[in-house]
């Protein structure tokens, strides 16, 4: 049964609630208040009338008590759009728990889930892009489709590959490593194919070649609002062992010998917080959010501090 | 300065490259995937700096097992300070202070006893914690001092020991410094002597003390024979010598020597030379006949004189020349052939059968006789001298008899003759001789006249005279005995030419064999080969007889630094002794004064002797070094400790390893 197949899970996400302050960007009408002011349902403020403007936005009751004609004035309000980008590389696949089942993947799939079905009720549009490499795969999600898309993707990345088709499904036709993390390159994608603004989720681990999640930030914090969810698993965290050994990178399969000694353990430690640190610090200083996913942890812990604190505000 | 005891034991610091190239080949790493190794990446690239411990660091078991089994070779190469101790012992210093203790060292720039009051006092200081006595060992041994601190040891060394005119006592000495020791396991008697006198030899305790033997002086030694040169000489026709040799005194003193020379063993002059100090003397003695093939000069050195006593000269180096004479009027040769030197004489007698005299090994048979020429094939002769052969013998020719000859000189005389000055030659009767056959040479005298028809074929020379010695009118007396004196000369050239090498030099084995006998080596394959000298009868043990002895990379000799006459033999299963070769040993030109002795020989009780004879010898040193400060100990607690840290630093990777699963 996946996870979004239980009653349990589907009840606790009814209790959230997106709210998004004066960023609706879409065309359609939707729920969420606009900038702009036009046709809306909900009165933004009072003006004084000028002849000639339509009488029956005239507030009766307001002009009685002051005295003096007023015009009501609605704000519009139109869709949102909802842009969720998930790391499918290799190195989402390690997890915790018990025979590391709780991948970071996984976990970063339910948390795309909950923000998927609680936006989608919104009547906002909702973008689920898988990418590592690249985008490579990007689904709208809505509330009659949210199953079917996610039921999709957690059956071709059984097995740990991303398609069934491909060389060895590791790499695509043109010969590319689909399980490689290339953050800026994959943001550009997203740039380039998605350009109306909107709030962006990136749940990934965010570490490539050149950490070029750190560089990225500026440029996601011009067009949208973001939140950066960095997964992570103990083995990120801390070497697991000391001893000899041979390291063999699961995105590139580039190997390394490495006699791991108590003071290089602690080294690696203190690198990756150092990491964490700094994306965390380069999202606020951009106005944007950070929390760290934990393979292990109840993914409505980051949830509650997703929905509860009314998140964006322009 | 620390000092290596067991150097040889260095051949251990290979166990370190062999420890880091196992390391590196065993070294089993375990594979892990690991989500991303850009952070470890960073970390080994930082760590790989230039330094050799940076990178051991990064390999701790590694950097702990290199330097346990290398504080472990140091300690196995046995690190220490010579001579220093921190023991409380009781240890009586001998000073040898006899006249031969004077004699200046130049190497060192001092005299001996100065050289050993020097060593004296280092070891004094080395050893300051312990109880000592100071005794003399001039002709009348004194206790100095007794019971002494080493403050007041320095002084008496200091002040208190002067040379004396006597010989050195060294027995009585060492007997009152052990008398004056009380027995015990600390005591201890150094004896610091040049071993110069014969008594020396002697200088021993009675077992209740070790005693340790340190030589003093090594340089040069007081007199010596620096040169003996032999050079022939010719006056008036007559073969003779000159014999020259010199004889240095290198002591700082005015001596009175002895210097005997003898010729195979017969003393031909005995005299006794005075000699200013650092001075030398020289004598010329000339001998009539020819040249000799063993001179001696000897000298006789007093008591408490070091001396090269003895230089050997070889300049004629063949062996006893054994001649038969075959013939009816032998004494017409026998008055020739006797004067010349080296040579046995066997002569046939009348009433004894000539087929006897045939089985007799000899290196030369003259052949007087026409019936037994024809059978000198029967003859054990290297080779032959025919008189009067007839028509035939190998291949002669000869007609009638000739007058007043006149042969054409030899484009180039036979080397042998050349000088040989037979102008007084008359013959009355000389054959008209030819060769058709095997007799290549003919051989003329310096007025032309053919003196014999020579052959040599199979290692055996032929000569057949050119006139009837009957009837010619050679001075007997001196142009027969040369003419002979020449042929034999030519036959040990070369039907036994003896090999000859330097005193001192390199002497490989093969080239000592006869050429002839090393068919024997197969046969006595397993067998000792000894050489012997055969006028000391001193006999060496070489090796093992194999075929490798005679291969390129085959054997040496052991140094001979004595000349004279050496056989190589081995002795078969039924005890025969079987020559495989004999050869010649010249002296050197010069005497080799130097010697090289050890620093420190040491030996308790009854072996002592040996070692103090060792002290006079050149070649048998046991160098100990005693009672030192030794530094093994501390290297090997160095190496547990390392051993230690080892342990601990495994455990606490497992400590940590247990932690990091029960986080996991």
């Amino acid at each position: 049964m996946n996870f979004f197949e239980d009653p349990a899970f589907i009840k606790k996400l009814e209790g959230f609630k997106m709210v998004i302050k004066n960023q609706a960007r879409g065309l359609r009408f939707g729920e969420n208040r606009s900038k702009n002011y036009g046709h809306g349902l909900e009165v933004s403020h009072l003006k004084n009338y000028s002849p000639g403007e339509d009488i029956k936005f005239i507030d009766w009751n307001a002009s009685f008590r002051l005295n003096k004609t007023y015009l009501k004035v609605f704000s519009q309000t139109k869709e949102n759009n909802i842009y969720i980008m998930i790391d499918r590389s290799a190195s989402m696949d390690f997890g915790d728990g018990e025979n590391k089942m709780e991948t970071k993947y996984m976990k970063g799939l339910m948390l795309a889930y909950a923000v998927s079905y609680v936006c989608a009720t919104g009547f906002n549009r909702v973008f689920l892009l898988e990418f590592s490499n690249y985008i490579l795969r990007s689904n709208e999600i809505t509330r009659n489709n949210i199953n079917i898309k996610f039921n999709e993707l957690i059956r071709n990345n059984a097995g740990g590959n991303i398609q069934a088709s491909g060389n060895g499904g590791n790499f695509d036709a043109g010969g590319i490593n689909m399980r490689r993390t290339l953050i800026s390159k994959s943001l550009h994608d997203f740039f380039v194919n998605f350009k109306r603004k909107g709030a962006l989720f990136c749940i990934s681990d965010f570490i490539d070649s050149d950490l070029s999640v750190i560089e990225n930030i500026p440029k996601i914090a011009l067009l949208h609002n973001f939140y950066l969810v960095h997964t992570v698993c103990s083995d990120d965290r801390q070497i697991p062992a000391l001893g000899e050994f041979k390291y063999e990178d699961a995105e590139t399969g580039e190997f390394i010998e490495v006699s791991m000694t108590p003071a290089i353990a602690e080294e690696y430690s203190r690198k990756f917080n150092g990491f964490s640190a700094q994306i965390a610090g380069t999202a606020l200083k951009h106005g944007g959010n950070y929390i760290m996913l934990n393979a292990s942890d109840d993914v409505f812990v980051p949830l509650k501090e997703i929905f509860m604190k009314s998140v964006f505000y322009a | 300065m620390l000092e290596f005891q067991t150097f040889a034991n260095s051949i251990f610091l290979i166990s370190i490259p062999v420890l880091v190239t196992l390391y590196m080949l065993k070294l089993k790493r375990q594979n892990r995937k690991f989500p991303n190794v850009y952070f470890l990446k960073q970390i080994v690239s930082e760590s790989r700096g230039s330094s050799l411990l940076k990178k051991l660091s990064a390999n701790m078991l590694l950097f702990l097992e290199i330097m346990f089994l290398l504080f472990l070779c140091i300690a196995l190469l046995s690190p220490f300070i010579p001579g220093r101790s921190f023991h409380q012992k009781k240890i009586a210093v001998i000073i040898d202070n006899s006249i031969t203790m004077s004699a200046y060292e130049p190497e060192l720039n001092a005299s001996r006893l100065e050289i050993a009051l020097n060593e004296a006092t280092e070891f004094v200081s080395n050893n300051y914690a312990s109880e000592f006595t100071i005794v003399c060992a001039s002709e009348n041994p004194a206790l100095i001092g007794g019971k002494l601190t080493a403050q007041e040891a320095l002084e008496i060394l200091k002040n208190k020991i002067f040379i004396t005119h006597y010989k050195a006592e060294l027995t009585g000495a060492i007997a009152i410094a052990e008398g004056f020791l009380e027995a015990g396991k600390n005591n201890e008697i150094y004896l610091f002597s040049d071993f110069s006198s014969k008594c020396s030899d002697n200088a021993v305790t009675a077992g209740k003390s070790g005693i340790i033997y340190r030589k003093i002086g090594s340089a040069v030694k007081n007199i010596g024979i620096t040169a003996l040169e032999i050079a022939p000489e010719n006056e008036t026709g007559s073969a003779c010598y000159n014999i020259f040799f010199t004889v240095r005194n290198y002591s700082p003193f005015e001596i009175s020597i002895p210097v005997t020379v003898a010729i195979a063993g017969n003393v031909i002059y005995s005299s006794v030379f005075t000699i200013a100090k650092n001075s030398s003397e020289s004598k010329i003695l000339r001998q009539y006949g020819n040249v000799p093939r063993d001179v001696r000069v000897e000298i006789r050195p007093e008591d408490y004189l070091q001396a090269d006593n003895v230089m050997q000269s070889g300049y004629n180096s063949s062996k006893n020349f054994k001649v038969l004479l075959v013939s009816d009027n032998p004494y017409f040769y026998k008055s020739a052939l006797e004067s010349i030197s080296d040579v046995t004489l066997t002569i046939t007698e009348k009433n004894v059968p000539r087929a006897i005299y045939r089985s007799r090994e000899a290196d030369l048979a003259i052949i007087d006789d026409t019936g037994e020429i024809e059978q000198y094939q029967k003859y054990q002769a290297s080779n032959f001298i025919f008189i009067r052969p007839e028509s035939g013998v190998m291949g002669l020719k000869i007609s009638g008899e000739r007058f007043n000859l006149s042969f054409k000189p030899a484009a180039q005389p036979f080397e042998y003759m050349a000088n040989v000055d037979l102008s007084g030659l008359y013959v009355s009767r000389m054959p008209f001789i030819s060769s058709a056959g095997e007799f290549g040479e003919i051989v003329y005298s310096d007025n032309s006249v053919a003196l014999f028809l020579r052959a040599f074929t199979a290692g055996h020379n032929y000569f057949v005279f050119a006139f009837d010695p009957l009837f010619s009118n050679l001075p007997l007396k001196v142009a027969f005995p040369v003419l002979l004196g020449n042929i034999i000369n030519i036959c040990r050239q070369n039907n036994s030419e003896i090999k000859r090498f330097e005193a001192g030099g390199e002497i490989w084995l093969k080239d000592c064999l006869d050429d002839s006998k090393k068919s024997f080596i197969e046969t006595g394959a397993g067998k000792i080969l000894y050489l012997k000298n055969m006028q000391s009868g001193d006999i060496k043990e070489v090796g093992i007889l194999s075929g490798d002895i005679i291969s390129n990379a085959g054997t040496k000799l052991p140094i001979i630094s004595t000349g004279g006459d050496y056989l190589l033999y081995f002795n078969d299963n039924s005890g025969n002794t079987n020559e495989l070769g004999n050869f010649y040993v010249n002296c050197p030109p010069k005497a080799d004064l130097d010697i090289t002795p050890g620093r420190y020989f040491q030996k308790n009780g009854a072996d002592a002797s040996k070692n103090a004879a060792a002290a006079n010898n050149k070649n048998g040193y046991d160098i100990v070094a005693r009672d030192n400060l030794s530094f093994s100990p501390f290297f090997i607690f160095i190496a547990v400790i390392i051993l230690l840290i080892d342990w601990i630093y495994q455990n606490h990777r497992l400590l940590w390893k247990k932690a990091g699963d029960k986080n996991d």
